[in-house]
């Protein structure tokens, strides 16, 4: 478990950074967090010529509020974000995403950005920005660009990132007054990869009645997914346990994981499903309160 | 911090003597060790559990600056085919057996590119059928099974009682493979000296490994010398000869270097022994009042490709009867050979095991008969005024027969179930908890062999500083023997810790040894240290005796000093004075029990069960245990719960799963779950002291306690806790997330 050999080099901005992949190509590869990029090294399951380090650029940790949008930097770490007033205040579905993510240790130097590029299927932050229908800002030789959650993920570890380009920011909706929201996830242990989360939001009107609603599942398939059926069924209902219910397994019907060794996909549908009720029994509940 | 007091002999709460130096960083683990031009080893294992080796070519893998030596084992079988005599071979020369089997290896002057090389190796397999599941081995081959051991134990007729029993239960249970997973990987080094070698071991044994060592390299024992110094964790699995061991001890030989070998976690996965892996088709026969007759077991355990070097099937049979009356008990082993990594011991080295399937049993005879789980075990169990109990089991090594030495089995049992307060319990399951769990309470009473094994010797000597310096051959991996060796030593001679100097286990120093492992170390090293420590409390008094003019028995020892009616002397000035005439005071003694101690108790467990999700929390967990005398709480405490730790695992969480191929799946920390502290409660520990007449200290083992019926305790309670909604048995372990939701849903009909 000794990394092969490698170039290490510091990016002094985001322009350097940019440059350094133009000149590497893919035998480069960018550290933020190193939270996974590390092992897998380690392990020899990836092997960069060039480990381009992006942890000296200056004035890349920003978590800010832009034109109703929550930015967040391409530096920011987890348990920076956990914590930020702003995310609280915010985009408390954020907040409680990141709490699921590993351990304090690893919270504490992984990033935001950087587990949206490593795009592992059972990442929090990669559903958190689906079901708020975020983007990441990237730039790259020619200039900076924005590319739409859901086109963003494009599979097991696969993005819509180009090899030469560097994700800045992911920017995340603010949800609208009346909205609920909440973060479940089920794995082994806590700090586990989740076998199956949920994102969950629901707009509630002042009668009760869903005005809108936004649930992304992670762990049950190549990407994170939005369970679109179930949100266009809760639209217009009253969210009531026998609705939300029949949200959930609308949920589920839509998901098709597969078997792995931690579970079936039987199992794994059967989580999707309690999970996703129970996410918007809270979401729910918490948007009534919003709007009381 | 509870207040530490006392003068630090037998019995008194000391903090561990060893954690100030470990904690601030100062251990000294192989992998600490600055050894000048030292070669690191690096081992190409194989990528498949059954295959023809038909080439492997080096491509640069030699020629890479830093790298010393490389060797295949078709090439080590050609220079120095003695090492294939014995068993696993260092490296495969023809076909591998599992997958992570040495296949050739690398010496450089760091590991990284050691591992470098490897990758420059590339070899041709050609593979072949792998055998993987034991049950489908013995469906399709029958008695033309290929084991590795195959054996019957028990005593009296069991067919009789089962034809002319009320009562016939029949299950098969089974028991996941996992692994003991210590901080420390397995790590030697060994370091050319005279015609010999020097090896720095992290191992449970070193006198075991010291005598493998030797033998496969043809050398006079005593040209093999092994020392064990700070170990982090054991288990287990540091005990024996492995594969890479000899491979090292070797290649020092033969290139005359420093040669040393960490492993590291991906090939603790694929190449340090396995455990457990057992299938159980047991009957059990009863009258309708619940009183048990007979038991049948029949063990099929997958053993892996080679003849385990310490067999555990057996360790399970004579566990299976436990505290209860039987009149007849059966059992037959069979180790199955298949294409994984071999098995050998791991904490509780087959007692978890036999423990599970006999209290899984009861609880299903409760379940039939309507009898509480309590009850039905009080009805069987052995009394104290049948002690020493003849259980008519045959001991393990065929040599006699199992006789209980002390204890209260009811008294256990009653006061768990006080401490549990099991009514409230009771009271409280019957409806789920707001969030929709439910809560189960699970009992399991055990009785463990503890102390096994031939012999320990204790050595210790008078420093010429008035010091006394103990040793054994049982090092530590953790467990905190300087701090109980060093409390026997106080109280045998009177001293207080800072007296006391604890030396490693060194093969130089202690003549012979057996090791660590069992729950022996506390019953053999400690009372071998007791008697060594007797025998030189007499040998200072005489000669404190004849330089005082003073009658031996007129004299005792004080903390420093011998004491006489007038005066006396420092023990300073006595070793000096010995020292001035060129000689030295030192006591060996070997302990030599005819019979292993046996330890007991009684744990409840208290959970709630998610039965949509199938997460299981441990809400409440009461411990009765009785190891005898208690040397040091603390210690005895922390064996407990630590013990208990690798009970929650085995019982819903580790798992080493292999797909038909012989591919291990669960090869690293992302897919095999340890629990961490969120995952294993803080147990209520209660003492019964039930000493036991067969040593000096009247202690039993208490390293495999907590763990021995933590699995049952907490199966019965995930399954009691879901049987007011239809659930099934809890008959296979680990019981993961995705097993409970299926109890859950089981809809089985008694």
């Amino acid at each position: 478990m000794k990394p092969a050999s490698f170039r290490y080099v510091a990016a002094s901005d985001v322009a350097d950074a940019v440059a350094l992949l133009t000149e590497h190509g893919d035998t480069a590869k960018l550290l933020a967090g190193g939270q996974s990029l590390v092992p897998m090294m380690n392990l020899r399951l990836s092997r960069p010529g060039v480990l381009i380090d992006l942890n000296r650029m200056p004035q890349r940790n920003t978590i800010a509020v832009e034109d109703g949008l929550l930015r967040v930097g391409l530096l920011v770490r987890q348990k920076e974000a956990e914590h930020s007033p702003i995310v609280l205040a915010q985009i408390p579905l954020l907040a409680e995403a990141i709490a699921e993510i590993g351990h304090a240790q690893i919270r504490s130097r992984g990033t935001l950005v950087g587990s949206c590029c490593h795009a592992d299927p059972a990442a929090e932050t990669p559903a958190v920005l689906l079901a708020l229908d975020g983007s990441v800002r990237v730039q790259g030789p020619q200039g900076a660009r924005e590319i739409a959650a859901s086109d963003f993920f494009l599979g097991y570890f696969q993005t819509a990132l180009a090899p030469d380009e560097v994700a800045t920011d992911l920017l995340f909706p603010i949800p609208a007054q009346g909205t609920g929201s909440a973060f479940l996830e089920f794995a082994r242990r806590h700090g586990d990869f989740a076998l199956v989360a949920v994102a969950a939001l629901v707009h509630l009107d002042a009668e009760g009645a869903v005005q809108g609603a936004a649930l992304s599942l992670a762990g049950v398939g190549p990407s994170p997914l939005r369970a679109t059926g179930a949100e266009q069924f809760l639209i217009g209902r009253r969210a009531e346990p026998a609705v939300l219910l029949e949200a959930a397994r609308i949920a589920a019907q839509g998901i098709e994981p597969t078997d792995d060794v931690q579970a079936s996909a039987a199992y794994r549908t059967q989580l999707a499903q309690t999970l996703v009720e129970r996410a918007l029994l809270i979401a729910a509940s918490r948007a009534a309160r919003e709007v009381a | 911090m509870p207040s530490v007091k006392n003068r630090g002999g037998i019995g008194d709460d000391l903090l561990r003597l060893e954690d100030d130096r470990l904690l601030k960083g100062q251990g000294r683990f192989v992998g600490d060790m600055r050894v000048p031009h030292v070669l690191e080893l690096a081992v190409l294992r194989s990528l498949h559990a059954h295959a023809e080796i038909v080439s492997i070519e080096d491509r640069g893998a030699s020629a890479l600056p830093g790298v010393v030596h490389v060797v295949t084992g078709a090439q080590l079988q050609e220079e120095a085919p003695g090492l294939f005599a014995l068993g696993q071979p260092p490296l495969v020369a023809g076909e591998t057996l599992y997958v992570g089997q040495g296949v050739a290896a690398a010496l450089a002057e760091d590991r990284y590119v050691a591992e470098d090389a490897l990758e420059k190796l590339f070899v041709r397999y050609r593979r072949l059928p792998v055998l993987s599941d034991v049950e489908r081995i013995v469906e399709e081959s029958g008695e033309a099974a290929v084991t590795l051991g195959d054996s019957v134990i028990g005593f009296g007729e069991v067919e009789p009682l089962f034809a002319a029993a009320d009562i016939v239960l029949e299950e098969r249970l089974a028991i996941g493979r996992a692994t003991a997973q210590p901080l420390e990987g397995r790590a030697i080094l060994a370091m050319p000296e005279g015609e010999g070698l020097l090896v720095y071991a992290a191992t449970q044994g070193p006198h075991g490994l010291r005598q493998g060592l030797a033998k496969a390299l043809s050398l006079a024992p005593e040209l093999v010398r092994v020392v064990a110094q700070d170990v982090g964790g054991g288990f287990g699995v540091k005990n024996g000869v492995y594969p890479d061991d000899i491979l090292v001890a070797y290649l020092a030989l033969k290139l005359q270097r420093p040669v040393r070998f960490q492993e590291d976690r991906r090939e603790h996965f694929l190449s340090t022994v396995h455990s457990r892996a057992q299938v159980h088709r047991i009957r059990v026969a009863a009258r309708r009042d619940g009183t048990l007759l007979a038991v049948d077991d029949d063990i099929l355990l997958d053993a892996g490709a080679y003849q385990a070097r310490v067999g555990y099937g057996r360790t399970t049979a004579v566990t299976i009867p436990g505290p209860y009356h039987l009149s007849a008990y059966r059992c037959r082993i069979r180790d199955v050979h298949t294409h994984k990594v071999p098995v050998g011991p791991y904490r509780g080295a087959g007692r978890p095991e036999g423990n599970f399937v006999m209290e899984r049993m009861l609880d299903a005879l409760s379940r039939r008969l309507g009898i509480d789980r309590a009850e039905i075990r009080r009805r069987n169990l052995i009394e104290p005024h049948e002690m020493p109990y003849d259980t008519r089991i045959p001991d393990r090594n065929g040599n006699g027969v199992i006789v209980y030495d002390s204890g209260d089995y009811p008294l256990a049992l009653e006061t768990a179930l006080k401490a549990a307060d099991i009514e409230t319990w009771r009271e409280r399951q019957k409806a789920p908890l707001p969030d929709g769990r439910r809560i189960g309470v699970g009992i399991a009473m055990f009785t463990e062999d503890t102390g096994v094994a031939p012999f320990e010797m204790g050595v210790v000597d008078l420093l010429e500083d008035g010091r006394i310096r103990i040793a054994s051959g049982s090092p530590a991996q953790g467990q905190g023997h300087e701090t109980t060796f060093t409390q026997i030593a106080c109280s045998a001679l009177s001293q207080t810790p800072g007296q006391i100097v604890y030396a490693d286990t060194d093969t130089a120093l202690v003549p012979a040894g057996i090791g660590t492992f069992g729950s022996r170390a506390t019953v053999m090293a400690g009372s071998a240290v007791h008697l060594a420590c007797k025998k030189l409390e007499d040998m200072v008094l005489t000669e404190a005796g004849a330089i005082l003019g003073e009658a031996k028995e007129r004299l005792s020892l004080s903390p420093g000093r011998v004491d006489a009616p007038q005066g006396g002397l420092q023990l300073r000035d006595l070793a000096a004075s010995i020292e001035a005439k060129g000689e030295h005071l030192r006591a060996e003694a070997v302990f030599r029990p005819e019979q292993p101690t046996y330890a007991d108790g009684c744990h409840i467990a208290m959970v709630a069960v998610d039965p949509l999700t199938g997460s299981v929390e441990i809400l409440k967990y009461i411990i009765v245990d009785d190891c005898g005398n208690v040397i040091s709480p603390r210690l005895v405490d922390g064996q407990i719960q630590g013990g208990l730790a690798f009970g929650v695992a085995a019982a819903l969480l580790e798992e080493l799963v292999y797909d038909n191929q012989g591919q291990l799946l669960t090869g690293s920390f992302m897919d095999y779950p340890l629990p961490t502290a969120l995952d294993v409660p803080a147990a209520e520990i209660h003492h019964l002291c039930s000493p036991s007449p067969r040593n000096p200290l009247g202690v039993k083992g208490v390293g495999e306690g907590g763990t021995v019926p933590a699995l049952a305790a907490i199966a019965g309670a995930v399954e009691d806790a879901l049987l007011p909604i239809g659930g099934g048995m809890a008959r296979q372990l680990p019981l993961t997330p995705e097993r409970v939701v299926r109890l859950a849903s089981a809809n089985e009909r008694q």
